[in-house]
């Protein structure tokens, strides 16, 4: 997939490249809106990460350019303004998602992952690792061609986990991921284990490996490995 | 005391003391030209009566003329005296004046004192207290009456600026715009206001940008950070103590990044920026949330209690109106206790959120002021029931906090 990125804040921009390096994305990244305009003329790309606020314009526009010129590329917009209108307008403008700053970069990944799957996959939204088959559209997994019954938080706990493997996941980034932006003001995270140990258990007794490894009370990681 | 009444008094006082030094004066100038006029008038008497006598006439009128015979012969002066005599009618001693001669006729000598009295002087000085008296009461009155006129005209561009004054507020973003008056203190005053309000709506708004500048700086700032030391965490070289150390510095980001967020909504509603506004329904809002959180609570052994009788609507700002319920809820489950419980009630227009905790030692009327308690828990950032109430303050929603039998109570009102 081609994504580009619209960022003024460049050691973010890089970032956000290093962390998805190895999705197999080709990655172009800009940093101001004449730079993002010529390029949006020139390339087709699969996803775009647009800031809303660049040195020399608004991102707001570049949205309803691109929406002109690709229709068929995703949109996601990344902004520092915590504004709910803008997050009104950039939706209405015909962005697919809408990140605010500062981000988990796992956050990010699994964002541009559904953009992705929503618009080039569609009906057939299904991801699979090893033994493991997870149903997007329907949020169904299955386990050797076994469904399993996972809650609403495990499912989206697990998705997570998988959009983002062999990366280590903060349990903040989980948290919020599954339990909404405002969760993250309970200090003591340690809630979010049981899910997991459910999630794993779940897994492991449908005959499923067991992917989801702990790192030292910082986070977890799905990994095959 | 209002400045007027001050004045009245002012110049109520120093107008008796006027008062008082002129009628004395007068009295005394009066009485001076009084007295004169009757001695001059007792010595025409006088005359009179001793022509009289020498044509024949006997005169005895006593006490006014009183004709003695007497032995040896006086030189006849004729100087006025003072004296007082008992008078039967009056029953007192009276002051008269008096003239005596020593005259003689036929060979006889005799002593002729002829009086006057001054019972007329008394009467001079209850004229002039009851005219002094009248003249000072109606002064008094007339003052009183153009007091309350002038107050009234003079006064009301006074009192309409104060009342603006009282509910001005710099973040309007306005000066305050006084009326012009026709009195020069008073224009004075208003154009100094004018300016230092002026004055005032510039360094707020300075103030203002600053610290919105400053906050999405930070914001940005945060982000990079973060996202640095997410890859960090990638590093599989990475030993325990690294990990912690990460995991701590991290954490502690989350909790600045937090922090940086809620002062930038802080900001926001206190400068009362615009927020669409929606129908809410907010049962369903109160649902919603309080379903997120079960599993949070149970994992702290705390049971969420709603009783949702009431199907009431407002008309806010959905996301606003989910950070309050959000915060009320996440702060009742934090402050809690080991198998605690929630309480949600809603009815009417009002909310109750009761939750079991240990009374706080700060002063409980601060509980809504930022970072005021609760610096205890590591986890709190001090700033949530601050938005809750500025939220309820940008909505004219009632809020109160109670303790109660165990339980810390807020009360909404949506009225």
């Amino acid at each position: 997939m081609k994504l580009l990125i619209i960022e003024d804040e460049i050691d973010l921009a890089k970032s956000i490249v290093e962390f998805t390096a190895k999705e197999n994305h080709i990655i172009e990244v800009v940093y101001n809106f004449k730079e993002a305009k010529e390029k949006i003329n020139l390339q087709e790309y699969d996803c775009a990460l647009v800031d809303l606020m660049l040195p020399d314009g608004s991102g707001l526009n570049i949205i309803s350019e691109l929406k002109k010129v690709q229709p068929k590329c995703g949109i996601i917009v990344i902004s520092a303004k915590n504004s709910i209108d803008d997050k009104i307008d950039g939706l209405n403008l015909g962005a697919d998602d809408y990140l605010t700053k500062p981000f988990h970069l796992a956050e990010l990944n699994a964002r541009i992952k559904s953009v992705i799957r929503r618009r080039f996959f569609e009906g057939s939204n299904i991801i699979n690792v090893n033994e493991i088959q997870i149903e997007t559209e329907k949020r169904e997994v299955f386990v050797n061609k076994t469904k399993i019954e996972l809650t609403h938080r495990e499912y989206d706990i697990l998705l997570f986990l998988i959009s983002n493997s062999d990366k280590v996941l903060t349990k903040e980034s989980i948290i919020e991921h599954a339990w909404g932006e405002n969760s993250n003001a309970f200090g003591n995270l340690d809630f979010v284990y049981t899910h997991i140990k459910n999630l794993r258990k779940k897994i492991t007794d449908a005959g499923g490996g067991d992917y989801i490894h702990s790192l030292y009370g910082v986070g977890y990681k799905f990994s095959l490995k | 005391m209002k400045l007027i009444n001050k004045i009245s008094r002012y110049y109520l006082i120093n107008a008796g003391i006027v008062f008082i030094v002129a009628f004395v004066g007068i009295y005394i100038t009066l009485n001076w030209i009084l007295t004169d006029e009757i001695d001059e008038r007792l010595k025409i008497k006088n005359d009179e009566i001793i022509k009289r006598f020498y044509a024949g006439e006997i005169i005895n009128n006593s006490p006014y003329v009183e004709l003695l015979q007497i032995d040896s012969v006086f030189k006849s002066r004729g100087y006025i005296t003072d004296t007082s005599i008992y008078l039967k009618s009056e029953k007192e001693n009276e002051p008269f004046h008096q003239i005596i001669s020593f005259l003689a006729k036929n060979g006889n000598n005799y002593k002729l004192t002829v009086r006057t009295s001054l019972i007329e002087k008394d009467d001079l000085f209850i004229t002039l207290l009851v005219i002094f008296s009248i003249t000072f009461a109606a002064f008094t009155l007339i003052l009183f009456f153009i007091n309350r006129k002038s107050a009234k005209e003079i006064f009301i561009p006074f009192y309409t600026d104060l009342e603006k004054l009282k509910n001005y507020s710099v973040k309007s973003g306005l000066p305050v715009n006084l009326t012009y008056s026709k009195i020069d203190e008073f224009n004075e005053l208003n154009s100094v206001l004018n300016t230092l309000s002026e004055k005032a709506v510039h360094e707020y708004r300075a103030l203002k940008e600053f610290s919105e500048d400053l906050s999405h700086e930070l914001q940005t700032l945060v982000s990079v950070i973060k996202s640095k030391l997410e890859l960090l965490l990638q590093n599989s070289d990475l030993d325990k103590v690294d990990i912690n150390n990460l995991q701590t510095a991290y954490q502690n980001l989350s909790k600045l990044d937090n922090i940086n967020r809620s002062l930038i909504l802080l900001a926001k509603l206190e400068n009362k920026d615009f927020f669409n506004s929606d129908e809410i329904n907010l049962p369903d809002v109160i649902l919603r949330i309080s379903t997120n959180f079960s599993d949070i609570a149970e994992s702290k052994r705390i049971s969420i209690i709603t009783k949702l009788n009431s199907e009431i609507r407002i008309n806010s700002n959905l996301s606003l109106i989910e950070t309050l319920i959000n915060n009320l809820l996440s702060n009742s489950i934090k402050h809690n206790i080991e198998n605690g419980t929630v309480e949600i009630i809603l009815s009417g227009n009002s909310l109750l959120i009761q939750n079991t905790g240990e009374l706080f030692k700060r002063n409980t009327n601060d509980i809504f002021n930022r970072f005021s308690g609760f610096k205890n828990k590591s986890d709190s950032i001090g700033l949530g029931l601050a938005i809750v109430k500025k939220i309820c303050e940008l909505y004219g929603f009632r809020i109160d906090y109670k303790y109660e039998k165990d339980f810390h109570k807020i009360f909404i009102n949506f009225d």
